[in-house]
């Protein structure tokens, strides 16, 4: 009764219409402060925006680790702690671009579980292929024995322009570019070189009398029919001197191709180091290398070839090499064999399956690789050559994951590594800067470990900090802010 | 007299408006975030109010007048 009383009370209440107009344009601010808010989230006036992700799955901006075979669920861990435990090689993560930016500052906590070396990039394109790996972590340089010093690192009472020096043999290079060693060598006369290489190769050449004279005999083994385009380009640092382009001749035949002779001819070379890069498929062989250089080496990567249906037997992979590591992997049953790298030796008793060999010696000479089968591809860390004294370093070598400073008596690392910051316990900071191009939507981070999973190792991660950087806003700024945003939203309709 | 408004009819009116409002912020929200991916998501969950602003239009439909709406805006 009393309630029906306080309704009919309540209904015969007059509320002014102006008053009532006032109530009812709150929902419309309301609206235009939520517009207003989102507005200022998207266009910060100080140019700054920054996300943090503790790699629990809970982030709008930054999403956890993938794939999920190499990295634990989100959150929390066994051990208490919160974040996600990488295990396996590589594992990425995406981030969400709060719109146009001008440069990403990534800082990562973590912390490394028996892993020697890390590294950090950013994938460029959505194919995977241009990735910008920064160095992360490396235990070797984390002893007090190495000093930090401008463009890199050196052992204590090793000056610091050791690192200037170009004298590649006890200098290791990390993510930097290093001076070429100017070397030359006296004219001789000519010298062959019977070799099986098949595919693309890296050659390097110390110019004879100014002279650069190589030949080089190639044959389209034609398996995969018709004829195939091959490329040969000299470099001489970054500069490129020369390129020939040509098709091999087996467009009609059913066999192999007929063995072509290619040869590159330059003169009045200054001293220094050229590179010839050979690209082809694996089609195409190089049989016979002739050249007048005393020194010249290629790698790091050797295809041993096979010689099926050029020549009776076998061709046998036996090359000078300073390599410490390497990886041999073959594709047919015929190179199963037993392969040896000094005193180290590896059975590669299956094939498509890649082999691993690591030399413990402190030996600073190049020592002999041998694969009595030939039909096996290498990845080394070195170079290669077919004779003990055509052997030179064109560069210094570069640090892996299984690079030991102490028995390689390196001295010397030119980098771009920054030791990280040392956090509580045995967590560290790594930080990393990138340029934007302002018409990104999400950024793909790789974290690459080599060698991972084979030790058994695990890197784990509590925190990413990803601040977006641009200048301030003023009006000029606003509006080409607003203009690459509608430049941004027009290319994805 | 036409200066006073009724209860009901104002909380008709409240109800057409905060509807209204809702709609459209859910459409430029909405649109917005399809032309400028992660501007919107990231800090407001449109698509879980979403079902929070259906029942708003079908409670408005059913008992917001055409005719009492109209009056709202004379």
């Amino acid at each position: 009764m009393q309630a029906m009383k306080r309704f009919i009370a309540l209904n015969s209440m007059k509320i002014p219409r102006p008053l009532a107009y006032i109530i009812f344009s709150l929902p419309w601010l309301g609206i235009v402060a939520i517009v207003g808010w989102v507005l200022l989230q998207r266009f910060p006036a100080n140019g700054v925006f920054e996300v943090i992700g503790l790699m629990d799955g809970k982030s709008a901006f930054i999403n956890p680790f993938l794939p999920s075979e190499r990295a634990t669920v989100p959150g929390l861990q066994s051990e208490g702690w919160i974040g996600q435990r990488i295990t396996g090689d590589p594992a990425y993560f995406t981030a969400r671009v709060p719109g146009p930016y001008a440069e990403a500052e990534v800082e990562i906590d973590f912390r490394p579980i028996h892993q020697t070396m890390a590294e950090f990039g950013l994938v460029r394109d959505p194919a995977g292929k241009d990735l910008e790996l920064k160095p992360m972590f490396f235990s070797g340089l984390e002893s007090p024995a190495w000093d930090e010093v401008t463009g890199g690192f050196v052992r204590q009472g090793i000056p610091e322009n050791r690192l200037l020096s170009d004298e590649a043999v006890g200098l290791a290079v990390w993510d930097a570019s290093s001076s070429m060693p100017l070397l030359e060598d006296a004219q001789e006369g000519l010298k062959e070189t019977n070799v099986s290489l098949r595919g693309g190769h890296d050659f390097y050449f110390v110019p004879a009398g100014g002279i650069l004279d190589v030949k080089f005999d190639i044959q389209d083994v034609n398996r995969k029919r018709g004829n195939t385009m091959a490329v040969f380009r000299v470099f001489f640092g970054d500069q490129e001197l020369k390129r020939d382009a040509l098709n091999t001749n087996a467009s009609r035949e059913t066999t192999m191709g007929l063995v072509m002779e290619h040869r590159i001819h330059l003169d009045d070379l200054e001293a220094g180091v050229y590179r010839i890069s050979f690209q082809a498929d694996d089609d195409v062989f190089i049989r016979k290398i002739t050249t007048a250089s005393r020194r010249w080496v290629f790698g790091p990567r050797f295809n041993s070839g096979d010689v099926v249906g050029f020549a009776t037997g076998t061709f046998p992979a036996k090359v000078w090499t300073n390599s410490r590591h390497i990886v041999a992997e073959t594709f047919h049953n015929e190179g199963l064999q037993t392969v040896k790298l000094a005193d180290a030796a590896v059975r590669v008793d299956r094939t498509h399956e890649q082999y691993r060999l690591d030399r413990s010696d402190d030996n600073q000479e190049p020592v002999f690789f041998e694969a009595p089968q030939g039909d096996v591809r290498i990845v080394g860390d070195g170079w290669f050559t077919f004779e003990r004294n055509a052997f030179f370093e064109p560069r210094p070598s570069r640090i892996t994951d299984a690079t030991n400073l102490d028995l390689e008596h390196i001295d010397g690392v030119k980098t771009s590594y920054q030791r990280p910051e040392k956090l509580d316990g045995e967590w560290l900071r790594a930080r990393f800067s990138y340029p934007l191009q302002g018409n990104e939507d999400t950024l793909r981070f790789v974290l690459s470990a080599p060698g991972l999973a084979a030790r058994m190792g695990a890197i784990d991660v509590r925190r990413v900090i990803i601040k977006y950087t641009r200048p301030a806003l003023d009006w000029n700024g606003w509006w080409t802010l607003v203009k690459q945003e509608i430049r941004n939203a027009w290319q994805r309709l | 007299m036409a200066e006073i408004m009724k209860p009901i009819d104002f909380l008709r009116g409240l109800f057409f408006h905060v509807t209204a409002a809702t709609l459209i912020l859910a459409v430029i929200l909405l649109a917005a975030e399809k032309l400028v991916p992660s501007s919107v998501m990231p800090f407001i969950d449109v698509i879980d109010l979403l079902p929070v602003l259906l029942f708003l239009i079908v409670i408005c439909a059913i008992w917001v007048k055409p005719k009492e709406s109209e009056k709202l805006f004379k």
